[in-house]
């Protein structure tokens, strides 16, 4: 057992080798050398740990392989830069989007920058969101953090504010022609008019409460259905 | 623990070369079976002020997806000296355009000379070359080419001139493939009775202004070709020799391990490589870990970071964006600038030198010769030109490199009273920025954005996207010289550089010109990217006007077959123009084995 350990530990040495070796171009990284302000309690960033990613520009390159964290309180993606250990706030007028990969789980996340307008909020500016399924119709998920209260605790002789958090994602589904509806302000009755074939799983789906454990997976089933819905009312 | 050690000394010396063997699945390069880097030309004899149309293949850029890479183009002379040069835009290894032969160029013979401009994989081990005679229109006595006739490469096979005959039976030519030929010692042929393509024709003879359907076919056989290109011109044009020949190592040698070499692998995808050296001006010894700055003029800041190696040498690699003609490299910081000497390599330089073939100056190849030169000075002198330049998209349009999106601050003079230095402009009207004189240099920091502190190092100072190195070059710059001043003062990271802010300065004029001439600066000049183009030959269907006289000795140029394209039976067409004479069609290219073959096909314009 320990030899196969051994040959997997050493595949995977090789296996990073050649990926750097083709990993392709040097794109250099844009941003300020960050340094965190306050004290929280829970999980501000989307992924706790650091992950490997891609970063795409808004100049077309892509900067492959570097290690990325996306900070759901203040909607900004951070690089970690290596050799100085450095966390850096990206320039996020230079991103027009980014990829993070899960090994254990053998999943890609991807994001992509949306401007506010386009999803019917308020405001000018942009936010990054997760493609979770992406066809005719598009479903995304905002993954903001939200502050819920300030606690105080006592270490030692000291007392700190620790602001806590918790993760608050808003999901958005884009129809066709920009039409952009928020499954948990939608109007019911509209969507079972507009897709009668699949009306009891999305009377399901709407019983659910937003943060239930597998209501993001039945969204993008429900996602894939109307797509698949879509396509064959198209043919 | 030792257990462990042990394991991983019995197994990673069987790993080890795995890695290299993975590699070389990968990549033609770092395959021993490298097919050879070839290039072809439309012909063998130009006249000045024509257009050599050149297409070449370099195998360790095929590999698919890939495209955008560049390779280098020569044209020099015996002497080694560049005539023209330029750079080409390599679609899977291969490229093709055309190099105008300025009307100055002197009769004698040259080598086109092609290999990649980048260093990654094995860009520069596998050049081609190849010779062409080039004449000089209004040179009546042909003497570099006598001279040459007598002066060629000892015990190699003599170049001559396909005969103009009106006979087929006395050209000499023969219909078929090569079966030996001056570099066959270069492993460059199909063996005898091995053809690799088969050229046929709908009839012999031809009239002019007539179609000519000709067709090619692989050959029954294990090999196919990879890379052929198609020319149809006048015989007496085309030599018999002119073969591709593979090179050594292009001049330009990084030492393995430098700061050069541990980039290699980051610019696989990238543009050009520029390389040099910096060493110290008293004592000329190289400078190690000097960080070096690539800027370019501008509307934004296009910055390139290099770190000298042991040996003094820094490597840059432009990235897409680049459409300039020069770019300037300079130290990071202005102590270090008076004491140092950059000197830029130059890319366009062949180590090997070029040894011309002998050329057998007879009768044949004088009067083929004038009579060249003769048409020449008629397609001049009427404007005629089948030359097609496809437009194409800029290469590097939306590579848009940017230092950073929006800076915090924008100040533009213009809306203040006038004021007469930088200094002044700083202390009026850019409060974030402050400079100081002392003993002479001027020193300058910005406020931390976040901390409202001074930064302890200086910021870095950009005038029109060229770097500033000593500020003191633009304290003379008035309020009527600024456009606009940004000021990013953040702690901000590029890539691998750290700032302590950043001022991005933009002039109403070319003030940064004076600047980059004072010597802290070295100026490295960019080749023009050679476009796509082809011959677009005259269509005589019986539609349009077509009075004008045809005098082409290209009436055919299709510079690449695509591979898989000639899986089978293959038609193409073309017209005769008014000349007569005999004419061939040649392909050119090398097999899937890499082997480099030619096939040729004679045909009779009357």
């Amino acid at each position: 057992m320990p030899i196969i350990k051994h040959i997997t530990t050493n595949i995977a040495f090789i296996l990073i080798t050649v990926t750097l070796c083709y990993g392709g171009i040097f794109v250099p990284l844009a941003g300020e050398v960050w340094e965190s302000r306050g004290m929280y309690t829970g999980e501000k960033y989307f992924r706790n740990e650091w992950m490997r990613g891609d970063v795409m520009l808004e100049n077309g390159m892509v900067a492959e392989n570097v290690r990325l964290r996306y900070n759901g309180l203040i909607d900004e993606l951070f690089w970690l830069h290596e050799g100085s250990m450095q966390h850096i706030r990206l320039d996020r007028g230079l991103v027009s989007g980014f990829r993070m990969y899960v090994p254990e789980e053998d999943e890609r996340l991807e994001f992509t920058k949306v401007e506010r307008g386009r999803l019917s909020m308020l405001g000018t500016s942009d936010i990054f969101v997760q493609v979770l399924y992406d066809d005719i119709v598009i479903l995304y998920a905002y993954r903001q953090v939200s502050r819920k209260r300030d606690v105080y605790v006592r270490r030692g002789r000291s007392r700190y504010k620790l602001t806590e958090v918790e993760p608050d994602p808003v999901y958005f589904l884009v129809l066709p022609g920009d039409i952009v509806i928020r499954p948990d302000t939608l109007n019911r009755r509209d969507v079972y008019r507009a897709f009668p074939g699949i009306r009891n799983e999305l009377r399901s789906i709407f019983r659910q409460r937003r943060n239930v454990s597998g209501y993001e997976q039945q969204l993008k089933e429900t996602v894939r259905r109307i797509n698949r819905a879509l396509e064959e009312h198209q043919q | 623990m030792l257990k462990t050690r042990i394991i991983n000394c019995l197994l990673m010396p069987l790993l080890i070369p795995l890695i290299f063997a993975t590699n070389s699945v990968f990549s033609f390069a770092g395959g021993a079976n490298l097919p050879p880097a070839s290039v072809t030309t439309d012909r063998d004899i130009y006249i000045a002020g024509e257009r050599l149309y050149f297409s070449m293949y370099l195998p360790e850029y095929d590999t698919p997806g890939e495209d955008g890479r560049l390779a280098c183009i020569v044209l020099r002379c015996r002497s080694n000296k560049t005539i023209t040069s330029g750079i080409a835009r390599l679609d899977m290894g291969r490229a093709w355009g055309s190099l105008y032969l300025e009307d100055t160029i002197s009769t004698g013979i040259y080598q086109i000379a092609c290999y990649g401009a980048m260093t990654g994989g094995a860009g520069g081990r596998n050049t081609a070359g190849r010779q062409v005679i080039v004449v000089n229109r209004f040179d009546a006595e042909l003497q570099e080419l006598e001279l040459a006739s007598g002066q060629g490469t000892a015990g190699r096979q003599v170049l001559t001139v396909n005969r103009s005959d009106s006979e087929l039976q006395g050209t000499g030519l023969t219909t078929g493939h090569e079966t030996s030929g001056p570099d066959q010692e270069n492993g460059g042929y199909v063996l005898p009775g091995e053809s690799v393509v088969s050229i046929s024709t709908n009839r012999n003879e031809y009239g002019t202004r007539e179609m000519v359907i000709a067709g090619i076919e692989p050959a029954a056989g294990e090999e196919y070709p990879l890379w052929a290109s198609i020319t149809v011109a006048r015989a007496e044009t085309i030599t018999n020799s002119g073969y591709s020949k593979q090179y050594g190592r292009h001049q330009i040698n990084p030492d393995p391990g430098s700061t050069v070499a541990a980039n290699e692998g980051n610019s696989r995808r990238s543009g050009l490589e520029i390389r040099g050296k910096v060493t110290c001006i008293h004592e000329g010894k190289p400078l190690e870990g000097i960080d070096m700055f690539l800027t370019s003029a501008g509307n934004i800041i296009d910055l390139h970071h290099s770190i000298t190696d042991t040996g003094g040498k820094f490597s840059f690699t432009l990235n897409n964006y680049h459409d300039l003609e020069e770019v300037y490299i300079s130290p990071r910081t202005s102590p270090l600038s008076a004491g140092i000497k950059i000197e830029t390599d130059d890319r366009f330089a062949v180590a090997d030198g070029f040894i011309p073939e002998r050329v057998n100056m007879d009768q044949a190849l004088i009067s083929a010769i004038r009579k060249s030169q003769d048409i020449t000075s008629v397609n001049k002198l009427f404007g005629i030109s089948f030359h097609y330049e496809p437009s194409e998209p800029p290469l590097w349009d939306h590579r848009r490199p940017m230092l950073y999106s929006a800076p915090a601050n924008t100040v533009i003079p213009a809306n203040f009273l006038p004021l007469d230095d930088l200094t002044e402009i700083s202390r009026e009207l850019v409060p974030q920025w402050q400079i100081r004189e002392r003993d002479g240099v001027l020193f300058s920091r910005l406020v931390n954005s976040r901390t409202r502190q001074y930064f302890e190092d200086p910021p870095a100072v950009f005038l029109n996207g060229v770097h500033v190195v000593n500020l003191i070059d633009i304290r003379h710059l008035r309020s009527g010289d600024i456009e606009k001043i940004e000021v990013h003062n953040y702690p901000w990271r590029y890539g691998e550089i750290e700032f302590s802010g950043i001022v991005s300065i933009t002039g109403t004029g070319n003030e940064y010109r004076d600047m980059v001439t004072n010597g802290t600066y070295s100026v490295s000049e960019i080749p023009a990217l050679i476009p796509r183009s082809t011959i677009d030959p005259p269509v005589y269907d019986g539609s349009g006007n077509n009075d004008d006289p045809d005098f082409r000795h290209t009436l055919y140029w299709e510079p690449v077959i695509a591979s898989g394209s000639i899986d089978e039976y293959r038609a193409f067409s073309f017209y005769t123009g008014d000349l007569t004479g005999p004419f061939i069609i040649r392909v050119k290219g090398v097999t899937s084995s890499g082997t480099r073959f030619t096939e040729q096909k004679i045909f009779i314009v009357r």
